[in-house]
């Protein structure tokens, strides 16, 4: 029962759709879950819910130069069962650790990205290693966003008034390898701790690497000094150690609280080494 | 707004609101009320369809917009033909227990099998992640998933079916066509013709006292016919309390009968007590419009000091709940020789002691709990339809107790009832209330609980702080055991509040062993919680937990193996009967086999190989035993009224042969979940040599002819009520036979029952008649010997002399990730004896539910409570973690068959005896595992983040 009156549209064009989304109390529906459970729980300040279902072509998962064209609308299954996913690991295995079929039908990308919420920190965080980016539509024009323009220090970042999600987009995967890791929770009460990872080698030196943790802030966090730190550098034992060492308050602020946070700063250092561990094995092999 | 959509084939077309689940207008508007709703929060997967053919929670989608499309629900499964394989498969492998979860489980798996036809045991329990079953587990299910693909796949070849259904067959479950097909009404279904809707206010505090509660814009809101506050309950008693040790002193509240001590009202009157404490009603044409009128009730708090811990409850200055309770006790009570018991201690060479706390469990249900109640002013006749385990106990304690109104006016019946884990075996408030309403507003009126409102008014279980001492010499002989507990009742006794922390534990926890001297002393306090109850595996579980924790610290200690501790100490087949010594006299069994066997099938002998195996992929192994011996079959009524119930606890029957030869029977027992369908006419069947098929088990009705039924719980039904159908049967053989002899003029000695007929065996051709022509001829009554009553009839009723004591020991293996602290259940070995077993596939699904259960309380359940407000924090299915398929390893179960001299059948309970054992054996595995830490124990849920900080201290983290 969601206990607020609603009033729904659906409008058939995105000229129409973007005419509602900058109004007040006005939300977007992608059929993504999140809006709904927060529904049921009340959200005072909305009052009418604008449908994108009607609108064509946000649902398409299509390649255009060499890009990963992900619609708004899509589903985590029709990316699953696309033949392009496999390019990206990172994707591919974040998606896997979401096995109930309603989610995997009925979470979509923008919805990840309007609603957030804890099933898609996953997704969010692959999409982050992979440096998506995120084109959003207002009534003036047309932009790109990085993804992590969403996550600030661990906090979400609203879209800007009035934008419209349309599409995410990947870069072509070049040479790039990339892994989204997980532990094995028995307790669905947790967060789904996990750690996505991207990262370009010549010989053994990182050119560049990505590392995102997920479930440790409210959205997933770049570890971006990490980051800076490794690159231009080869990983050895040690270089590995002393990046985990370094997830102090500064570099991973975190927000669960329902966990102790010594524990949960542990695991993000066993995440991340078993990511580097296991990617640089990869390259270098 | 116009919805237009097909379900099932079928063009539905309906002007709704926006704000409309797809699930509530699956089941208010079209209909089809297959689909269940469980939690509402997108978690339980009870609420799945297929819209478009892709598996979908429904209560996770508007209906709008679902505009369009093509929705399959359960109900268009089925085809003229016949069942859907998958309905099939279900059946046939015992997948369907009380049925609530069959058939969003099964939408899911139709999916699943088009995508995937050969899907792997893995594939099976990664896709049902969403689907949740709090009743059989899942190892049937996915042997049902993988039956039906073959099925599908035309590889299924039908098994031999055996040409006997009597006892100890695995008979296909009866009367589960419905629970497929979705066509079985649990109460969120039933509607009555001008049927009301009730919601009930809870109150968000946990202790506050009531300035005032303004109704008045609730009662102007659209569709409200009556708003009801205590105010207008003032004629209502309060709950009775039904459980009074006559043994000490002990302090419930005031109840107008002078017959019972009482509880709470339907209405709070002064101050709540609990989070959940329910204080108005809104009765509205819709259930929508009556939870939207709740919402503008407004009630001025002044909140009060809360207190949420036994031990802190107790203290001189906590917070009193009750003024007529000093220091918030209950009542103290101590079972056994305190004094001998701490000499021994003194005497002994190795002592251990250590505090546990047996953690509070949610029942969490998927179907929560629902009423409807009707008054007939033309009859002067109530009738409440409820989904709870004691029907009878309902009208008698309703009629006599809580409404004043005649036994005789009063009609209780169970529809098809979910899953209750004994949560649905009390009277609570708001039962009572809806009956009241409904004669109020001259209305049938129905209320179906929240999940929320649920999580703080159903009653809550466990909760039990222990201070163990365990004693004994050098070479592993234990001479004395000792709890000292503190039980956190909550804030109200519910009916029969001493029963579980006063007999069920304090007389259990010697378990399966000698134990010369044992004592268990328990405060019983009441605070600021929700008030608890019994929930499967009840006392028992906590008992069991301690003594196999403490037997099992006590062989480390010892630097001992702990299955040869188990050994040296366990009772031997020759000492039964055997005297616990705490007031259990134990039956029948062979404790140490099934501790050998489960070893054995454990490979206990390579466990430092397999240890060592583990070590080097990084895990820490162990193995963890929990061998057990709980009492069942409750009861003899004598020695439960010598505790304290209230109530005789007899199994009782009746039996009814129609001259066309069918036979009906009556059964005191309450089904929900447990097949006493199946079972108790596989009894019948046995006993009078007839096809199961003759046989029609009634139940559910306190309108069928049957003196009283004292209902399922606590693993009786069919060693208690299935004995008392056994002895039916053998009074209609009797009569038949008695009335044969009249008519072939022979001795009665010479008159002989076989294969359903009465045979003089001096002339068997000739004199020989079927029990159908028996009944038939007793139906004419024209010719009857002297002092016999036509009609082929018998009542019985079966007060077992002893209790029934099942047994076994489960094993767990589990493995520990050294860098993550993830546990891991690698494998679970449960070896059972319940005696002569019916229905090995019932018995089975019985099993796998336990030990489904027990997992959860080892590794995840446990109720959060907000310490400041008292607030329920887990108060969905998301924050209050269930188990799902994935978690279970593979489970091996194996039986013995130790006859119990208790009843005639040889029968020991099964429904929830095998859920003691799990929880130790995996706390003990994961012990085992830590074994180099010298972790002594650890509390339950056992999550990593405990391991995390018990073993930080304990090992320099290297990675
Ligand atoms: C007042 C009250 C107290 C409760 N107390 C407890 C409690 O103490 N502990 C608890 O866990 N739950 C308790 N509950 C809930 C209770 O656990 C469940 O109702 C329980 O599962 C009931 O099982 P049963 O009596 O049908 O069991 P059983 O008769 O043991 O078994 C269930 C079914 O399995 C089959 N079966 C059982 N034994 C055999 C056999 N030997 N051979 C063949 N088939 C067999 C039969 O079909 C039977 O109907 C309580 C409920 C109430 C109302
Ligand atoms: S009712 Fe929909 S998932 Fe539980």
């Amino acid at each position: 029962m969601i206990g607020i009156q609603l009033t729904y549209k659906a409008p058939e064009t995105l000229k129409e759709a973007l005419d509602l989304v900058g109004r007040e109390g006005h939300q977007i529906l992608t059929a993504d879950q999140s809006l709904i459970s927060d529904l049921k729980k009340g959200v005072p300040s909305l009052h009418t819910l604008v449908s994108l279902r009607k609108i064509p072509g946000l649902s398409s998962i299509n390649i255009d130069n060499g890009e990963l064209r992900i619609g708004a609308s899509a589903s985590y299954n029709s990316l699953l069962t696309h033949e392009a996913l496999n390019q990206y690991p990172a994707l591919a295995q974040a998606l896997a650790t979401i096995p109930d079929p309603h989610l995997r039908h009925h979470s979509t990308f923008g919805g990840a990205l309007s609603h957030g919420g804890r099933i898609h920190a996953p997704v969010l965080a692959a999409l982050m290693a992979l440096d998506a980016s995120v084109v959003v539509l207002t009534r003036d024009n047309d932009t790109r966003l990085p993804i992590h323009y969403f996550s600030q220090n661990g906090n979400r970042v609203l879209l800007p008034q009035g934008g419209l999600i349309t599409m995410i987009v990947l870069p072509e995967p070049a040479a790039k390898s990339s892994a989204y890791l997980t532990v094995n929770q028995l307790a669905g009460r947790q967060a789904n701790h996990g750690i996505a990872i991207s990262l370009t080698q010549s010989g053994d030196t990182l050119d560049q690497i990505r590392l995102i943790l997920a479930g440790f802030t409210e959205q997933p966090i770049r570890l971006k000094n990490i980051e800076e730190k490794l690159a231009g550098s080869s990983l050895t034992p040690d270089s590995i150690k002393s990046a985990a060492d370094q997830l102090g308050q500064d570099e991973l602020p975190i927000h669960n609280d329902r966990i102790p946070e010594g524990y949960q700063r542990h695991l993000a250092g066993v995440l991340l080494q078993r990511a580097l561990k296991s990617l640089t094995k990869q390259t270098v092999s | 707004m116009n919805l237009e959509l097909l379900i099932n084939q079928k063009p539905y077309q309906q002007d709704i609101e926006p704000r409309l689940l797809l699930i509530d207008f699956l089941r208010d508007y079209a209909n089809l009320t297959g689909t269940k709703w469980g939690c509402g929060s997108g978690s339980c997967g009870t609420c799945t369809v297929l819209v478009d053919g892709k598996t979908t929670k429904s209560c996770q989608m508007l209906a709008v917009e679902a505009e369009g499309c093509a929705i399959t629900t359960i109900e268009g499964l089925a085809s003229t033909t016949g069942l859907h394989p998958v309905q099939t498969a279900f059946w046939e492998n015992f997948a369907v227990q009380n049925g609530f979860s069959t058939p969003g489980t099964i939408m899911s798996v139709v999916e699943l099998l088009q995508n995937n036809p050969n899907p792997t045991e893995d594939d099976i329990k990664q896709w049902l992640q969403g689907n949740l079953s709090r009743e059989t587990g899942y190892e049937q299910v996915v042997k049902a998933v993988k039956e039906a693909a073959e099925r599908l796949t035309d590889q299924h070849s039908n098994g031999q079916e055996s040409a006997s259904q009597n006892v100890g067959q695995s008979l296909k479950t009866r009367k589960t066509e419905a629970l497929l097909t979705g066509d079985a009404k649990f109460i969120a279904d039933m509607t009555l013709p001008g049927m009301a809707h009730a919601a009930i206010l809870q109150s968000p505090h946990a202790h506050a006292l009531i300035k005032s509660i303004d109704t008045s814009e609730a009662e102007a809101m659209p569709g409200v016919i009556r708003v009801f506050t205590a105010k207008d309950t003032e004629q209502v008693m309060p709950m009775p309390v039904i459980w009074v040790p006559p043994y000490t002193e002990s302090h419930f509240l005031s109840h107008p009968s002078g017959i019972v001590p009482g509880s709470h009202r339907v209405f709070a009157t002064d101050k709540v007590r609990f989070a959940g404490d329910q204080l108005a009603a809104v009765v509205a044409e819709t259930r929508q419009q009556a939870y939207d009128a709740l919402a503008k009730i407004k009630v001025d708090y002044e909140a009060l000091p809360v207190v949420l811990d036994p031990e802190e409850a107790l203290k001189e200055g906590a917070p009193l709940l009750h003024d007529s309770v000093p220091n918030n006790r209950m009542l103290n009570a101590v079972f056994g020789d305190k004094a001998a018991v701490e000499q021994a201690i003194s005497e002994a060479d190795v002592v251990v002691e250590q505090r546990i706390y047996n953690q509070r469990m949610m029942h969490n249900t998927l179907e929560v709990r629902g009423v409807l109640g009707n008054f007939d002013t033309h009859t002067n006749q109530y009738t409440l339809w409820t989904n709870t385990q004691i029907p009878y106990p309902h009208r008698l304690l309703i009629s006599l107790y809580v409404l004043g109104i005649p036994y005789n006016s009063l009609r209780v019946v169970v529809p098809a009832i979910g899953e209750s884990n004994g949560c649905k075996g009390n009277l609570y408030p708001d039962t009572p209330l809806v009956l009241w309403m409904a004669k109020q507003v001259g209305r049938p009126v129905k209320w179906v609980d929240t999940r929320v409102g649920f999580s703080q008014n159903t009653a809550q279980s466990r909760d039990q702080v222990q201070y163990g001492t365990i004693a004994g010499t050098r070479d592993g002989k234990i001479t004395a055991l000792r709890c000292r507990a503190f039980t956190n009742v909550g804030a109200y006794p519910v009916i029969n509040a001493p029963g579980q922390p006063l007999p069920l534990i304090g007389k259990s926890i010697p378990g399966a062993y000698v134990i010369p001297h044992a004592s268990y002393e328990v405060d019983v306090v009441y605070t600021n919680k929700v008030p608890a109850a019994p929930m499967r595996g009840s006392g028992r579980a906590e008992a069991i937990f301690f003594i196999e924790r403490m037997i099992e610290m006590f062989a480390r200690k010892l630097n001992m193996d702990p299955a040869e501790v188990r050994r040296i100490n366990m009772v031997q087949p020759d000492q039964f009967p055997f005297d616990n010594g705490l007031g259990w006299t134990y039956d029948s069994g062979d404790y140490e086999n099934l501790l050998n066997l489960a070893l054995e099938k454990a490979d206990y002998a390579n466990l430092a190989d397999m240890k060592a195996e583990a070590s080097l992929r990084g895990k820490w192994l162990g193995l963890g035993i929990g061998s057990y011996v709980v009492v069942a079959g409750v009861g003899n009524s004598a020695k439960m009224g010598g505790e304290g119930l209230l109530s005789g606890t007899w199994g009782s029957s009746y039996i009814h042969v129609a001259p066309s030869g069918e036979v009906a029977i009556t059964t005191g027992a309450q089904p929900h979940g447990q097949s006493q369908d199946t079972t108790f006419a596989q009894i019948a069947a046995q006993e009078l040599q007839i096809p199961v098929d003759y046989i029609t088990l009634k139940h559910s009705d306190t309108s069928n002819p049957l003196y009283y039924g004292q209902a399922s719980y606590g693993s009786r039904s069919l060693s208690v009520e299935g004995a008392a159908v056994q002895k039916g049967c053998q009074a209609i053989i009797k009569k038949a036979r008695e009335y044969a002899a009249y008519l072939f003029k022979m001795p009665l000695e010479l008159i002989e029952y076989k294969d359903g007929k009465v045979i003089g065996i001096p002339a068997p051709e000739q004199a020989v008649m079927s029990l159908q022509q028996v009944a038939l001829m007793l139906w004419f009554g024209w010719d009857l010997p002297e002092g016999m009553d036509p009609g082929l009839e018998a009542t019985a009723y079966f007060d077992p002399k002893n209790f029934n004591f099942p047994y076994g020991t489960h094993i767990a293996i589990v493995e520990i990730d050294q860098e993550t602290y993830q546990v891991d259940l690698k494998k679970y070995i449960a070896a059972n004896d319940f005696g002569v077993v019916v229905n090995p596939g019932v018995v089975d699904g019985q099993t796998y539910g336990n030990i489904t259960l027990g997992i959860g309380q080892a590794l995840s359940e446990e109720a959060h409570y907000d310490p400041e407000t008292g607030l329920v924090l887990t108060n969905d299915l998301d924050s209050y973690a269930i188990p799902r398929a994935s978690w279970l390893p593979p489970i091996e179960l194996y039986r013995t068959e130790t006859p119990s001299p208790s009843n005639p059948l040889g029968a020991k309970g099964a429904g929830d005896v095998s859920n003691p054992p799990v929880a130790p054996a995996i706390v003990n595995a994961i012990c085992d595992a830590l074994s180099e830490f010298d972790v002594q124990h650890i509390d339950m849920p056992v999550t990593p983040e405990k391991l995390w900080t018990i073993l930080q201290d304990k090992q320099s983290v290297t990675l």
